[in-house]
């Protein structure tokens, strides 16, 4: 993954709790129904400063990926005050260097908006995945109004450069890996 | 079925968009030459919504986040800018009626914004196994 990418996430990983808690508190409740489906065990994609720990269900066994040091440095410190088991690994999305048919459940969160190249990103998701399992993915989106569409790919280079695109088509990307 | 402090969530949504229609509104009033032809003055007031939206998101994504606030911002920005340098323009109204038009503005765009919002809830399956499941 580029080093723009990460040096970009390691600036932002000193306010991201900050600036997202807003967005915690909105989401919170969703995410916690869509993670209450995790099974087995499970894959975090881009941790992040470890925000959503408290979305998922306690007692699962859960590896937590992110290629910033200092995302990671963040995460740690709320690993404790999960009711299970995490544990966290700097590694990128694109080329995970894990096994292949592995977990039982990936779940996204924010993520798929940064991933410079998210097709073989998920493409890699679903390598690591068994046959039979479970890709939860909580993603903003670019929007197919044409209007909110159009405002979305104004304000995208802004965006990009501070943090996630607003403009990616994730359903698509997932149906093309 | 959305938590019970959604409409809290909601509430602030309203009046950030009001604020950010009043904030396009002080900016072009302090900006817009009345005596500009209306179609430039619109224009400016646009880009001053623009500017209005950038001075008070970081605020508001503090408070309420930003995934919500960044179409709403936006949009309340540009078209009360519009529409206060329109009204500048034709002269139509005082320092506290300008204000009021684009506190209006942006209870407009987030009445739209909220409506269009209400269909797009809800879990999106993409595999067809996940429709089977």
């Amino acid at each position: 993954m580029p080093d723009t990418s990460i040096l970009k996430w390691d600036k932002a990983a000193a306010s991201l709790d900050l600036f997202s808690r807003g967005d915690h508190i909105r989401y919170e409740h969703f995410k916690k129904k869509l993670f209450s489906k995790c099974r087995g065990k499970v894959l975090l994609i881009a941790a992040g400063t470890g925000a959503d720990f408290d979305c998922f269900p306690a007692g699962l066994d859960i590896t937590a990926i992110d290629f910033s040091s200092k995302m990671l440095e963040k995460a740690r410190e709320k690993v404790g005050r999960y009711a299970g088991n995490i544990r966290l690994a700097r590694t990128d999305a694109e080329h995970l260097g894990l096994k292949a048919d592995v977990f039982d459940t990936v779940v996204t969160s924010c993520t798929f908006c940064s991933v410079p190249n998210p097709v073989a990103g998920l493409k890699e998701l679903f390598r690591v995945m068994k046959p039979d399992g479970k890709l939860l993915m909580f993603e903003h989106v670019g929007s197919k109004n044409p209007i909110i569409g159009a405002m979305m790919a104004i304000m995208n280079p802004v965006a990009k450069f501070l943090g996630p695109e607003l403009t990616r088509d994730t359903a698509q990307n997932v149906r093309k890996a | 079925m959305r938590p019970k402090y959604a409409v809290f969530l909601r509430l602030f949504d309203y009046i950030a968009a009001m604020v950010y229609g009043t904030g396009a509104a002080l900016l072009v009033e302090a900006a817009v030459n009345p005596a500009w032809p209306m179609p430039l003055g619109m224009i400016a007031g646009m880009i001053l919504g623009v500017a209005a939206f950038a001075i008070l998101t970081p605020f508001f994504i503090l408070l309420i986040g930003g995934f919500e606030i960044l179409m709403t911002g936006m949009f309340a920005g540009m078209v009360s800018g519009m529409g206060c340098a329109m009204l500048l323009s034709a002269s139509t109204g005082s320092h506290k009626e300008t204000l009021l038009c684009g506190a209006v503005f942006g209870l407009l765009v987030q009445i739209s914004l909220h409506i269009y919002d209400v269909k797009h809830f809800g879990d999106v399956a993409i595999s067809e196994r996940e429709n089977d499941a």
